[in-house]
């Protein structure tokens, strides 16, 4: 955990909690020194959002009831979690259209979660075999995540009344790097002209990332923000298909190998474009693009070890407002202290179990192979949520103590004494917090993994088929049939999606009379 | 503060942290005296710009006229006549066949690979010694070969690809490399980086190569102390 954070709560246990004084300033101290800490936001932002909380606990107790009883509303807002997860068992069902209206209807009630519904669109759109409306939407959103302030003030103050959903939605590290990978694959399953720009815009954003972490000094910047291989993959593809431009498929290749050195045909790969050329005269490459199995998602759950520490926090905060002043002006301490026992909720990773391992291959009826991880997005969503943890626990730690010092100001308000005025706020704080939602919005619709296979076929037509394979290899009975019309020294693009036994493909030079083909 | 007062109060600041939030994105058009920017992390503009224009006039600069000759200058010796190599074109301007930039430098260069090669292209086009061939029948010649750029320095291959370009109607006399190599030197969390681009320049008749190249050096700093430090304060830079 953070250094600051660890220090804040050094200095609460270090004061005995039955008699110890804390006032406001030195509750505002705490915070600030956690917020600070976090480095999430700058400082002088921080100060105006504890100056912010501050004045607004100090309105009169009627307003700050009102103001109360209408977070009290607010934060028990229903949440879309069964809509999200009915749209991903019909994604992988195969019911795209039900999956699309699910998820539309999430968006309609839904505003704060409209973001991550609308990624998981994009990924319906390409695997109804519609790559053109993916990359639009995908591009769309590219443009919002970048344009968006990297501060949301106003996001910032209601979540210190409510709850981290009320932030704006923004990607993880990993998922704006996908974005711009999968607005590589639309391109590439469709005419192919960004493909190459998209390649470099993820390779950039990787680089960004990579900076970004090293300016806010992570230790280990460079394990949580790792280049994700299928980027620099796909960008080692596509210049290595001008037939000229080797230098640079080298390049990108050895990135591959270094981030996945488990993906071997890398090496060959290497091989080929530091010595060898694209294919052998008279033969063309078609580029199995696979996304398989289904992909992390968030779910709620308590973080024990720091439930605790919240229990110091809210005892403290409780003990600075029970505070009185007897006749001669001294301090007392003499009432009954209820800690605030509801738990801190964080999200946490689930991962939904899927048949498929991979996808076989045949063409002209000869299998030539199965595709390979190139990318295991469960890591990466691991790596990155256990990089956030601190900030998210620290973000919670602010937030309950914001809540018990405008719980303590409306008690004294509203002129209550005693015994009533802690089981008032015993309950109201109680209340308050367990109404809080740990932030789960994440793209749903990605992967478990994303896999590669590379054939090098002779010139002309060939016949294809895909089909999704077990754990231990076996053939299910799912498969894509499709003809493809390879030329000389080009490459040629299949996406396939397969979140369970179901398999979409998508195959920009098919030309089979029958796209979708036989499906058992 | 008087408590009537709070409310608004309130209200200004919120108004303007919401103003804090707001989502900015600002382009302007640079006119042609405006300075290229200087790359923080990797060469950019500023470098790379520079650098093509010198390496192509000290080439071109070397290259006779076509009116006195289509030859060159080859180790200080004259390589011949006006009939010697002779030009492919009516005109009197040799073809030149750009086969493409090979970056051997630390860095990516991302999409500045293509302008440099447009860049370059353009360069030699405007000439009066030259006529550039145009990069699509290159690249269908090199996939029809299925030879690597770098392999063309060997005759047998030069001659296959020059045989290639034959076939679609482009006779070449020059095959034109381009280089970008780099070298850093670290000290502490300063670093400099030299970035030097070659041009080479192979008459496919005979062989003969000539070569030019321009250099740029670029500091790196983490902070500005680090470049007073390391630099100078009374750098022009600073």
């Amino acid at each position: 955990m953070n250094r600051a954070v660890i220090q804040s709560m050094q200095d609460l246990n270090n004061h005995p909690t039955t008699s110890v004084t804390v006032d406001r300033q030195a509750t505002l101290r705490v915070s600030t020194r956690l917020l600070l800490g976090s480095d999430f936001w700058p400082p002088t932002v921080t100060r105006i959002l504890l100056s912010a909380a501050c004045t607004l606990t100090r309105c009169t107790g009627q307003l700050t009831l009102l103001i109360l009883i209408a977070i009290l509303f607010l934060t028990g807002c229903n949440t879309p979690f069964q809509r999200f997860e009915s749209a991903r068992d019909l994604f992988a069902a195969g019911n795209l259209v039900d999956a699309r209206q699910s998820l539309l209807k999430v968006q309609e009630d839904h505003p704060r979660y409209k973001t991550p519904a609308e990624l998981d669109l994009a990924m319906v759109d390409l695997a109804e075999g519609n790559p053109v409306a993916a990359e639009k939407r995908l591009r769309k959103l590219r443009d919002g995540f970048e344009a968006a302030p990297k501060i949301d003030a106003m996001g910032e103050i209601t979540s210190l009344a409510t709850d981290d959903t009320a932030l704006r939605y923004q990607p993880a590290g990993y998922e704006e790097v996908l974005i711009r990978s999968m607005l590589a694959v639309c391109s590439l399953a469709n005419d192919q002209i960004d493909a190459e720009s998209y390649t470099l815009q993820a390779m950039a954003k990787q680089a960004a990332l990579a900076n970004e972490s090293e300016k806010r000094g992570l230790l280990n910047a460079k394990d949580i923000y790792q280049p994700i291989a299928f980027a620099p993959y796909l960008r080692g593809v596509l210049r290595e298909a001008t037939h000229h431009d080797y230098d640079d498929a080298t390049r990108a290749y050895t990135i591959v190998s270094e981030v996945q050195p488990s993906f071997d045909p890398v090496l060959s790969d290497i091989q080929r474009v530091s010595f060898g050329s694209h294919s052998q005269p008279k033969h063309g490459v078609i580029y199995v693009i696979a996304c398989t199995g289904r992909g992390p998602i968030l779910q709620e759950t308590v973080a024990p070890t720091t439930t605790a520490a919240m229990q110091i926090a809210s005892l403290m905060l409780n003990s600075a407002e029970s505070e009185s002043i007897d006749e001669n002006g001294n301090p007392t301490q003499d009432r009954l202290i209820l800690p605030n026992l509801a738990p801190v909720k964080v999200p946490e990773i689930l991962m939904t179990e899927s048949n498929v391992a991979r996808i076989g291959v045949t063409v002209d009826g000869r299998p030539v192979g199965a595709t390979e991880t190139l990318t295991d997005v469960e890591t990466l969503a691991r790596t990155q949520l256990d990089a956030e943890m601190p900030w998210t626990i620290a973000r919670a730690v602010v937030r309950r103590a914001t809540k018990e010092i405008a719980v303590a100001k409306t008690s004294d308000a509203l002129g209550m004494e005693g015994n009533s005025a802690s089981i008032f706020r015993f309950a109201a704080s109680t209340i308050w917090s367990g109404t809080e939602s740990a932030d789960t919005r994440c793209w749903s619709l990605l992967p478990r993994e994303i896999q590669v296979l590379r054939i090098e076929v002779p010139e002309g037509e060939h016949a294809l088929e895909l089909s999704t394979l077990g754990w231990s290899d076996e053939v299910h009975q799912t498969s894509k049939k499709m003809k493809m019309d390879v030329i000389d020294g080009k490459n040629h693009y299949v996406i396939a999606i397969a979140p369970d036994e179901q398999l979409y493909t998508i195959a920009s030079d098919d030309i089979s009379q029958s796209p979708t083909s036989a499906e058992l | 503060m008087k408590s009537h007062h709070v409310p608004r109060v309130v209200t200004a600041l919120i108004i303007c942290l919401g103003s804090i939030g707001c989502a900015s994105q600002y382009g302007h058009i640079l006119s042609s005296n405006d300075e290229d920017l200087v790359g923080s992390h990797t060469a950019g503009a500023a470098t790379w710009n520079p650098l093509v224009d010198e390496a192509v006039s000290k080439l071109l600069g070397r290259c006779p006229s076509p009116v006195k000759s289509v030859t060159f200058d080859s180790d200080n010796q004259s390589s011949g006549g006006v009939n010697q190599i002779g030009s492919a074109l009516a005109d009197g301007r040799a073809t030149v066949c750009f086969v493409g930039i090979e970056n051997k430098s630390a860095e990516e260069i991302g999409d500045f690979k293509d302008q440099l090669y447009q860049r370059i292209d353009m360069q030699i086009n405007q000439t009066d010694a030259f006529r550039g061939i145009s990069r699509r029948l290159v690249d269908a010649a090199l996939l029809e070969t299925r030879l690597r750029p770098d392999s063309l320095f060997l005759p047998a291959n030069r001659d296959l690809f020059a045989a290639s370009l034959g076939r679609q109607g482009t006779p070449v006399d020059y095959l034109l490399y381009a280089n970008i190599t780099s070298g850093t030197t670290d000290r502490n969390k300063t670093s400099q980086r030299d970035y030097l681009l070659t041009l080479e320049l192979v008459n496919l008749r005979t062989g003969d190569a000539l070569k030019e190249s321009a250099e740029i050096r670029k500091g790196y700093s983490k902070s500005v102390a680090g470049k007073w430090w390391n630099f100078g304060l009374m750098h022009p830079s600073n």
